[in-house]
């Protein structure tokens, strides 16, 4: 009746399940780096997880989480693009996909960074921030954004781009500034 | 694809970001990329961004992202490990990236567990309907457990431990979710459960693998005190959106009007973190050489006596009475003053941290207040217990190794004093006590006193 208490080290155990969670963010960002487009970058996430899940005995508290993770991110990538290229997908080319691996930081405060987002995007315009919002609501598109406000979709999404790009230089110089 | 193809650089990676660059421009922006690191540089960041964007979009949006698909384990694990383990499992995984906040799978309605109360604990317990006919101690989705006064340990299959600290309330939602809307609770969730979420009327706290405490009151702020690991919380009615704060071992929150929570220090003493282990009973022996109790200086103990007023020779005597069963007590006269004290010693089993109780009879209700002082160990001073700083042994049925006296009849009642915490590690082994007979001042009360014996019970190691 009563429950067993578990044989796992719970320290180490504790410790990967905050790794795993804190570092979702930064996963996720490399992944896309990594198939950038993609709509199966939630797929090979959840199987980074499952990796890194299965092989939670050979993580040590302590180390480089992250470093560990992007290893086993770039391998599932590598599955991903061998089915890929069996359905034509065009993709980046192979020495560019390791390139990029290579030089991914495995440093940057993703908490730090979403706290500069969110002040970037306060400080845009009303309507700059709301396309980005319609841009970024799952399940709506700027085509059924353009339909709704009566705007031609190509002209949006012109505009979209100038929004992220005055935000990325935004978020950049406010990590800059402050950095973690 | 897009109707105009980007001329620059950063538009052909947001393009390429949104799905929407075509073969040709793939291929283009593929050398310009190999060409340059700043290129590169600026590919990582738009990355970055649009990456961050949809995970605000998920949480604006309040999707919950599944790390690791549950079915996924099924498939991996064995059936009967997992059984056990999966809504365990599942709520590891069940993390939200960003909001770190967990959905609850439904359960088949089977026992989630179950509960042993401490002695001395005044409690009811609550099934729903559909559990009415939930069998002795066990707990399943929708009891509830009340309790007046004492503690009550609940097990979980899952391998979650919860001692609840009356008086409390506490309803058993899901296998690792209850509801604490008042009442002092400390919680192990070994790491197979992580996700354990505790409800309070003014907080939620989902556990990251770890021990903590809560505390839920009517008249002040909720607080949680986080002894080992990581307890994320959060608000009860704040935007679902909004991120959980995280609690770290050593750190204590109070929930605050308005839904926010500001720093106090922690405090792991407030919390019973195991029930109290039973109390052994050591009678007072005066027996030559064999015995634990003697005189603490010079002098002779009185004649053996059943007389109900026994000699008035300042002396400590052996004092049988009709009705006690358990042995003797060794008793002072009715109206004087005797010398010297006694002194009983005794060692405890083990090293570790001791409550030490001392025990005299209290004719309450009768004649007189039969009182006793007591002092433990040769720093402690001599202190006087009656009635009102004592507890008469019948209305809290505590748990004892050994026997204990008691009275048969409408006669005196055994009390328990509580003299203080010994620690072998500070006063050693051996504990020694010294008993004087009592003079509290209670009207109606007189010298004699009635001593029986000594106690200790174990306390739990921090």
């Amino acid at each position: 009746m009563l429950g067993k208490r578990p044989q796992d080290g719970s320290h180490q155990l504790q410790e990967f399940v905050s790794e795993l969670t804190a570092n979702q963010g930064r996963l996720r960002a490399f992944l896309v780096s990594l198939m950038p487009g993609s709509p199966d970058i939630g797929d090979v996430l959840q199987e980074t997880n499952i990796v890194l899940w299965k092989s939670r005995s050979r993580y040590r508290p302590g180390s480089n989480f992250l470093a560990w993770a992007f290893t086993i991110a770039r391998l599932e990538v590598l599955h991903y693009r061998t089915r890929a290229k069996r359905q034509r997908i065009v993709l980046l080319s192979d020495d560019l996909l390791e390139l990029m691996a290579v030089e991914t930081p495995d440093d940057l405060d993703h908490e730090a960074y979403l706290r500069a987002l969110e002040s970037c995007k306060a400080k845009l315009p009303g309507k700059q921030r709301e396309l980005i919002d319609v841009r970024y609501r799952p399940g709506y598109t700027l085509e059924a954004h353009a339909r709704d406000t009566g705007r031609k979709a190509s002209a949006l999404r012109v505009a979209l781009m100038r929004v992220r790009e005055s935000l990325r230089e935004c978020i950049e110089k406010s990590m800059e500034e402050h950095p973690a | 694809m897009s109707e105009v193809p980007p001329d620059k650089l950063h538009d052909r990676i947001l393009a390429l970001l949104d799905g929407t660059l075509d073969s040709a421009g793939i291929q283009q922006l593929d050398a310009e990329l190999k060409a340059g690191r700043q290129a590169r540089d600026l590919f990582r960041q738009l990355a970055t961004l649009h990456s961050a964007l949809e995970e605000q979009g998920e949480a604006k949006f309040r999707m919950v992202r599944t790390l690791i698909p549950i079915e996924r384990l099924l498939a991996d694990q064995r059936r009967g490990i997992v059984r056990k383990s999966l809504f365990a499992a599942a709520a590891v995984l069940l993390f939200s990236a960003l909001a770190l906040w967990v959905k609850m799978v439904p359960w088949a309605p089977i026992t989630l567990g179950e509960f042993r109360a401490g002695s001395g604990a005044v409690f009811s317990v609550e099934h729903s309907e559909d559990r009415k006919d939930t069998a002795g101690n066990e707990l399943g989705e929708g009891s509830r457990l009340r309790l007046g006064q004492g503690t009550i340990e609940v097990k979980f299959d899952s391998g979650v431990r919860c001692v609840l600290e009356g008086p409390a309330d506490l309803t058993i939602l899901a296998d690792n979710r209850v509801r604490l809307p008042k009442g002092s609770a400390w919680f192990e969730v070994p790491p197979p459960a992580v996700g354990f979420t505790v409800e309070t009327q003014q907080l939620t706290a989902v556990d990251l693998g770890t021990r903590f405490g809560v505390l839920a009151r009517s008249d002040q702020g909720d607080q949680v005190h986080v002894i080992e690991g990581v307890v994320a919380v959060k608000a009860t009615g704040a935007d679902d959106d909004r991120q959980p704060l995280v609690i770290k071992a050593g750190d204590a929150r109070e929930a605050m009007a308005g839904g926010g929570f500001r720093e106090i220090d922690i405090h792991p003493g407030k919390f019973v973190t195991a029930l109290p282990n039973p109390i052994t009973f050591v009678d007072a022996d005066i027996s030559p050489a064999t015995g634990n109790t003697v005189l603490d200086g010079p002098g002779s103990f009185g004649p053996t006596t059943s007389l109900k007023t026994n000699s008035q020779d300042g002396k400590w005597s052996i004092r049988t009475y009709s009705g006690v069963v358990g042995g003797s007590v060794i008793a002072s006269g009715l109206d004087e003053d005797v010398e010297p004290r006694l002194r009983t010693t005794f060692r405890v089993p083990e090293e570790g941290r001791y409550a030490i109780c001392g025990y005299f009879w209290n004719n309450e209700g009768g004649e007189g207040s039969w009182d006793a002082a007591f002092q433990l160990g040769s720093r402690g001073q001599m202190k006087t217990y009656s009635r009102l700083n004592a507890v008469n042994l019948a209305s809290i049925p505590e748990e004892f190794t050994t026997d204990v006296p008691t009275h048969d009849g409408d006669g005196p009642v055994l009390f328990q004093a509580a003299l203080g915490m010994w620690d072998t590690t500070r006063d050693g082994s051996e504990v020694t006590v010294f008993i004087d007979n009592g003079d509290s001042g209670i009207p109606g009360h007189d010298l004699r006193t009635w001593y029986d014996g000594v106690g200790f019970r174990r306390l739990p190691d921090h």
